[in-house]
């Protein structure tokens, strides 16, 4: 059943078994795990079924760091950002849940095979095919579409899949109406997580609309669910019993936010015989039941012997060289009439002359790249107010010299893995500067604002996803990472909500 | 016979201390020479001669050389550019006596490794093996000096 909040009398005290707060991709998957089971859930969602300029300018706030816009990067109705994501979607690999001892504050309390069962049944929610992401074999099609055979062992090919992509407020919103159990209600605002006086048990949420309406929930459990920005807010605004917020006894709460930073064209690849690309590098692809995009990773070996971090990089068809080639002069790259000077290098060195005018291609790339986990860079509460009234938010996004420097070896990486391969040779246009004050692009990937780690001092909640220190209030969503890796969340967020969910079930049965 | 200093006077017994110096000092810079300037082998006309042959474009190479040589430092002399590429090929297989398709194999082996090992210059952002570039030079100090025109 849905609800529209500015139609609740003000006052209304509303009891249930399980608050949701938030209805983006992880809130909706934790609700419709838990519909038609012996439990009362109450979902509460800021906007409505359709974007509202009102509701969505309650994500402006204030950046004082690397530049970053914080009500473009996010949707504030039905279905949260899913209702503008690519549908990119990959598992992040074991070396990323690890303790690193060249990346500081790295090492999840959970790892890769904790959560596997969980990322398979993400798969399916967010309609992507099967569940073979590294598997090179499953995508050759037997040696028809082979990856390239870079060597050396820093570089290799791995696999996105692409959901649709699901609209989770789309496709989720029938059987979330559907169930007997949860109620939804939208345009509804929570104000306050309110706990006991000793602050260790939510006891209520104050939920209030931009119509001026107030009523409130008393749940047996809360999760919050509004995103990897919005959970570090709702926590910090939390503050009329803990004045430095809820579960921020350990100042931690805001702090570690991380992106994927995106450089486009960061490289490009002169390759003499393009023949070998199989098209699922250039472009989206259907094969083998899935819509696939293969991209070039760093191998764990390279990253644990290289002391680096990951890298995710795309490839596309650009430019056919040619001997007889006229160059753009708009062309804001230098240098373009060397191209076919290269492409003859290689050829040299091969014994490979040209048999007509076509000497290679040119490929350009893109890449995402991880950022390590930095306290610095963080979310706090801007003194400016919101139309609710509530502190607007303040990011502080840091990137380091020392970030720049690992997307820089990184390029050097694929460099030696091109030369040798003997096919190809990249060039590396991502310039040096001594300071990374502004970023090219961001994927729209909110992380680590309320980190997981065992210990409260360095995370906000524990392997299970509860806060530390509250024993009925748990936080789901990209917040939660403890290290982003290089992949988009999305698949690893809802991933991380089914675990919570079961966590949550078993907690029920035990009885809270 | 014409009056010399020889004529006038007995030879010295024995090597002055001032010339056993100036002997020692021309014998240490001697022995240094090899150091400094690589020694040409006797056919290292042969091996320039050689390395130009695999290239497919000279021109185009020597246009990357010359880019390389805004930065680097190298040497200009092309039999001296070959022999240093000589020495980097004999890990790989090269013999002076060797066929062109081994010295290629040679080539292509060093550029590979070149790669394994890091060893790479950038010319506009491009990342070449050391060899290769080493290669372009040689093509650049060709065409300078007006030889093996393009092919």
């Amino acid at each position: 059943m849905f609800i529209d909040g500015r139609q609740v009398p003000d006052g209304t005290i509303i009891d249930t078994d399980i608050a949701i707060i938030g209805a983006g991709a992880a809130g909706i998957t934790l609700a419709r795990s838990f519909a038609d089971k012996a439990m009362t859930v109450t979902l509460i969602e800021s906007g409505g079924f359709d974007f509202d300029p009102e509701t969505q300018a309650l994500y402006e706030g204030e950046s004082v760091g690397v530049p970053y816009s914080l009500d473009a990067s996010r949707l504030r109705y039905f279905g949260g950002s899913t209702n503008h994501w690519g549908g990119w979607c990959r598992p992040m690999q074991p070396i990323d849940f690890e303790k690193r001892d060249w990346v500081p504050h790295s090492g999840w309390p959970i790892t890769y095979d904790d959560l596997l069962p969980y990322y398979e049944r993400a798969n399916e929610i967010a309609q992507v095919g099967p569940f073979q992401y590294n598997n090179a074999e499953w995508w050759s099609d037997g040696g028809k579409n082979a990856p390239l055979p870079l060597p050396g062992g820093e570089v290799t090919t791995r696999w996105f899949e692409y959901s649709p992509p699901t609209r989770f407020g789309w496709l989720y919103r029938k059987p979330i109406d559907a169930a007997k159990n949860i109620t939804t209600y939208l345009n509804s605002n929570v104000l306050e997580i309110v706990p006991t006086a000793d602050a260790s048990h939510v006891e209520r949420l104050r939920v209030g609309t931009l119509s001026g309406k107030r009523f409130e929930v008393t749940p047996k459990l809360v999760i919050l669910a509004t995103g990897g920005i919005e959970n570090a807010r709702m926590l910090l605004l939390s503050n009329s019993v803990e004045k430095k917020g809820l579960g921020n006894s350990h100042d931690v709460v805001g702090r570690y936010f991380m992106e994927h930073p995106h450089v486009d064209r960061p490289a490009e690849i002169l390759l003499t015989d393009p023949s070998v690309v199989t098209p699922y590098y250039k472009t989206y692809t259907k094969l083998n039941g899935a819509s696939i995009r293969a991209v070039f990773m760093f191998t764990d070996e390279y990253l644990r012997a290289q002391r680096r971090l990951g890298t995710v990089m795309t490839f596309y068809e650009s430019k056919e060289i040619r001997t007889d080639d006229n160059y753009d002069k708009e062309d804001p790259v230098s240098q373009r009439s060397l191209e076919p000077d290269i492409l003859q290098l290689m050829r040299s060195a091969s014994g490979n002359k040209a048999d007509g005018p076509v000497l290679g291609k040119r490929y350009g790339t893109g890449c995402a790249t991880e950022q390590a986990p930095n306290p610095l860079s963080r979310i706090t509460l801007s003194g400016k107010k919101d139309a609710l009234g509530l502190n607007q938010t303040k990011i502080d996004w840091r990137l380091t010299n020392a970030d720049r420097d690992n997307l820089r070896k990184n390029l050097e990486a694929l460099a030696r893995a091109f030369g040798q391969w003997g096919n190809g040779t990249v060039r590396i246009l991502f310039k040096d500067k001594d300071k990374w004050d502004e970023a090219e692009g961001w994927g729209n990937h909110h992380m680590g604002t309320t980190r997981m780690s065992s210990d409260p001092r360095k995370g906000v909640v524990d392997a299970n996803c509860k806060v530390h220190g509250i024993d009925n209030l748990y936080v789901a969503g990209s917040s939660l990472f403890t290290t982003s890796a290089t992949v988009n969340p999305t698949l690893t967020l809802v991933a991380l909500a089914l675990r919570l969910s079961d966590h949550v079930q078993q907690t029920f049965t035990r009885g809270v | 016979m014409g009056d010399t200093s020889h004529d006038k006077h007995e030879p010295h017994p024995a090597i002055s201390r001032r010339n056993i110096l100036i002997l020692g000092g021309v014998a240490l810079v001697t022995a240094a020479l090899p150091l400094a300037f690589p020694r040409f082998e006797p056919d290292s006309h042969t091996l320039v001669d050689a390395l130009a042959g695999l290239l497919v474009d000279r021109d185009a190479a020597a246009r990357l050389g010359r880019e390389w040589r805004l930065k680097s430092t190298g040497a200009r002399e092309p039999r001296v550019i070959a022999a240093s590429i000589g020495k980097r090929l004999v890990p790989y297989g090269w013999r002076k006596d060797g066929t062109p398709d081994e010295l290629r194999t040679a080539l292509l082996a060093r550029i590979r490794h070149d790669f394994e090992v890091s060893d790479m210059v950038g010319i506009s952002g491009w990342q070449l093996a050391r060899t290769s570039a080493e290669l372009c030079a040689l093509a650049a100090s060709l065409a300078d000096e007006g030889k093996h025109d393009a092919a």
